[in-house]
């Protein structure tokens, strides 16, 4: 059976985990919102579809900032929109060209698309007057909204990834190999980033395909978490030992160590919110409890 | 899969290579960084369901007949060498792209590389439009032309067409490859044909569209409006109903009132006319119609004409591009107002061509004679400024032969080599090759 448990510590963390396919999710509020008392504005989705044997993976940090104020929903609009156009894509999961062809083209233009358009819904039922001063220029309502998202489809042989703005997207591969698919833009300076409430933000998009023929890892998460280590090697070390820790232990203890880990790196470290997603795949028991779950199952807070 | 540390052996150089790292994927196989006794190489291997003996002939019979020779032979990334392993799988050897000269339109897009300016674009450009005539004259097709196959150098213009493994000879090599949905010219959308050159041509129409408009020419209301991007929703937009965004007589396309849409807006209305019409032309009467299409020398002859025609704004020193027609001329990017570029009219047999003179404008054989094939971009004259006195400026005769100038009272002088005819309005050149000249302001 799949088995999934949901579990609220307290307000500033949230956590799930799977035990097949082994995924943890963990996103901590940051210490500066903390003390400032704001919300955490990340937000993350896990998605596992029985048609297709798919994962579905999404992590949205929401722009910190007065001129950001709605951001929190932003994050969880795109974390949404995103896995429910990726759903839509299922029968063609398998078929790679037009997957490429999909990621590469027609998902970007769709998730900013809708992304918008929930954006506006939420405008007008909870700021009816912003919306009317600014429906002629909906840059400075999608503003207020602004986040980043990294979004991960995972089938059996392939890895799709979709990126906008910053957040991290890595594999760790069983031969204790990392890939980073997606490069890091250029042009931008003092932290600024693309953003889905960028102009011409359809065109701010990267994607990649990654084959997966053995076991390994992927984890997606938001800028806080590399931005708590002094290098790139740092990284990667945290990085082959979570994956070594997902191989080996109970998952629920794991999220347990990385809420304290992320917490600790939060206080010592920017002070920002931290979400890690991580699931494992090419495990043979995934196959297994994908085949017995009765359909898509979505975990997050509801 | 190949791992990294393999080690394989090429079939006709027969040299050891080792797998040094993954370069990227796409939907056909993997590519690798290769070191051998040449140095560092790129590997392509097949995934098993694209490794087939057609592909494997297809690849020798590439390596047999070599790239288009002659100026065009280095746009293009040919397999050079091929690798075969125990178990059937197989790829070839290419050489190794520098990334960090090389970039892609989507990382252009993305800002992850800088984009080009006004006269890299048309360089860019100029380049496709003679590396793709090459191969068609070499009686191949390239089958798959998209932004995903080539890549360019933003400060020089410089290209290289990659995946070269799909370059066929038209009914003759068999081919999996149909194309890149939206690329594809909409009769092999409907199954009604095969990759062709004229194919080809639609393919690089929407290229071209793409690396100047940064949007697709088919992506209007009638794409937004799709929900579902299935199957019968690719064939509706890039095969049945192809309506081009900027159609005058057809406006079921057009952009959605979307802020997303601005940037194809804006790309639209700073067009040159000159591309405008040629993109009209390609995605209207071009869509149904094969053999109207616009073709490599259409493309480069505006290209040419294009690059002719650049003035920099003395302000913020944007690129901009005279149009004949425009009395009034502001800077695109500042907005100033910019002063009538002097241009050189050059008449020949056949025909007239201007060209807006600026400080480092040099008059080429090819402005003389546009259907000259070799020494085209020969230096004819170059624009000098008078050392005493820079205000005023002249054509240096850098050719081994005279000119005649003649004043508007009728008044020849001679130009000898290395000598400067002023820049006088009224003023005559004889180039005394069949061309002359006048000066416009």
């Amino acid at each position: 059976m799949l088995s999934l448990q949901k579990e609220e510590k307290n307000s500033n963390v949230e956590k799930y985990v799977e035990d097949s396919p082994r995924t943890v999710a963990v996103k901590c509020r940051g210490a500066s919102h903390i003390k400032a008392n704001k919300p955490c504005q990340d937000a993350f989705l896990v998605r596992t579809i029985k048609e297709g044997s798919a994962i579905l993976l999404s992590v949205s940090d929401g722009h910190g900032g007065d001129k950001y104020d709605l951001s929190e929903k932003g994050a969880e609009f795109a974390a949404k929109v995103s896995l429910d156009i990726i759903e839509s894509y299922k029968p063609y999961y398998y078929s790679v060209p037009d997957m490429i062809d999909i990621f590469n083209n027609n998902f970007p233009r769709r998730i900013v698309t809708s992304w918008h358009e929930r954006v506006i819904e939420d405008i007008k039922s909870s700021d009816m007057p912003f919306y009317e001063k600014n429906k002629e220029n909906p840059r400075l309502i999608y503003q207020r909204y602004g986040c980043t998202l990294v979004t991960a489809l995972i089938t059996e042989g392939k890895i799709y990834i979709c990126q906008i703005g910053d957040g991290d997207a890595m594999i760790v591969f069983d031969d204790g190999s990392i890939e980073y698919p997606i490069p890091e833009p250029i042009g931008l300076v003092g932290g600024e980033t693309h953003s889905m409430s960028s102009e011409d933000s359809i065109r701010l998009w990267i994607s990649k395909t990654v084959t997966i023929n053995g076991k390994g890892m992927i984890i997606l998460s938001t800028d806080g978490l590399s931005n708590s280590f002094e290098s790139k090697d740092e990284v990667n070390k945290f990085n082959k030992s979570l994956y070594e820790n997902m191989k080996n232990y109970n998952v629920v203890n794991i999220a347990d160590s990385l809420e304290g880990w992320i917490q600790k790196a939060s206080e010592n470290g920017s002070g920002d919110d931290i979400t890690l997603v991580a699931s494992i795949f090419g495990d043979e028991s995934e196959d297994d409890s994908l085949s017995k779950s009765s359909e898509s199952v979505e975990k997050r807070k509801e | 899969m190949l791992k990294i540390g393999d080690m394989l052996i090429s079939e006709i150089s027969k040299e050891k290579i080792r797998i040094e790292s993954k370069l990227g994927e796409g939907g056909q196989g993997t590519v690798y960084l290769v070191k051998g006794e040449q140095g560092k190489l790129a590997l392509k291997w097949y995934n098993s369901n694209y490794a087939t003996g057609d592909q494997k002939k297809c690849i020798l019979d590439l390596i047999r007949q070599g790239p288009p020779t002659g100026d065009v032979s280095d746009c293009f990334i040919w397999p050079k060498d091929i690798v075969l392993d125990k178990a059937e799988g197989f790829g070839y050897i290419m050489d190794l792209i520098d990334k960090n000269r090389f970039a892609e339109l989507g990382e252009v897009y993305a800002h992850i590389k800088p984009q080009p300016h006004k006269k890299e674009l048309i360089t860019i450009s100029k380049n496709l439009a003679r590396a793709f005539k090459a191969l068609h004259l070499d009686g191949f097709c390239y089958r798959d032309i998209s932004d995903g196959n080539f890549q360019f150098d933003p400060g020089t213009g410089e290209i290289l067409i990659c995946d070269n493994d799909n370059v066929g000879i038209q009914g003759l090599t068999p081919t999996s490859v149909q194309g890149t949905w939206e690329y594809m010219a909409p009769e092999i959308v409907l199954d009604e044909a095969e990759p062709s050159a004229k194919t080809d041509l639609f393919s690089l129409s929407v290229l071209l569209f793409k690396l100047w408009m940064w949007h697709h020419p088919f992506h209007g209301m009638i794409e937004y409006n799709i929900r579902a991007w299935d199957l019968p929703a690719k064939k509706l937009v890039y095969g049945e109903k192809p309506v081009f965004i900027f159609d005058e007589n057809d406006k079921s396309n057009i952009l959605p009132n979307d802020p997303e849409y601005n940037t194809p807006r804006r790309r639209w209305e700073l067009c040159p006319e000159i591309l405008k019409g040629l993109f009209v032309k390609a995605f209207t009467v071009g869509i149904r119609n094969p053999n109207n299409r616009v073709n490599e020398n259409e493309w480069w002859n505006a290209f040419v004409e294009l690059g002719d025609l650049i003035i920099p704004c003395p302000d913020c020193r944007a690129e901009n591009i005279w149009e004949k027609s425009s009395d009034r001329f502001n800077c695109w990017y500042c907005k100033k107002a910019l002063n009538k570029p002097v241009r050189l009219i050059i008449s020949t047999v056949h025909g007239s061509r201007a060209i807006v003179l600026n400080k480092d404008t040099k008059i080429c054989q090819r402005h003389m004679d546009p259907y000259s094939v070799n020494e085209r971009d020969e230096k004819i004259g170059e624009i000098v400024q008078n050392p005493a006195d820079p205000s005023i400026w002249g054509i240096r005769n850098t050719t081994g032969g005279n000119w005649i100038v003649t004043n508007s009272n009728g008044v020849s002088t001679e130009i000898l080599p290395q000598k400067s005819a002023v820049i006088t309005l009224g003023n005559v050149i004889d180039f005394k090759n069949g061309a002359s000249a006048t000066f416009e302001y």
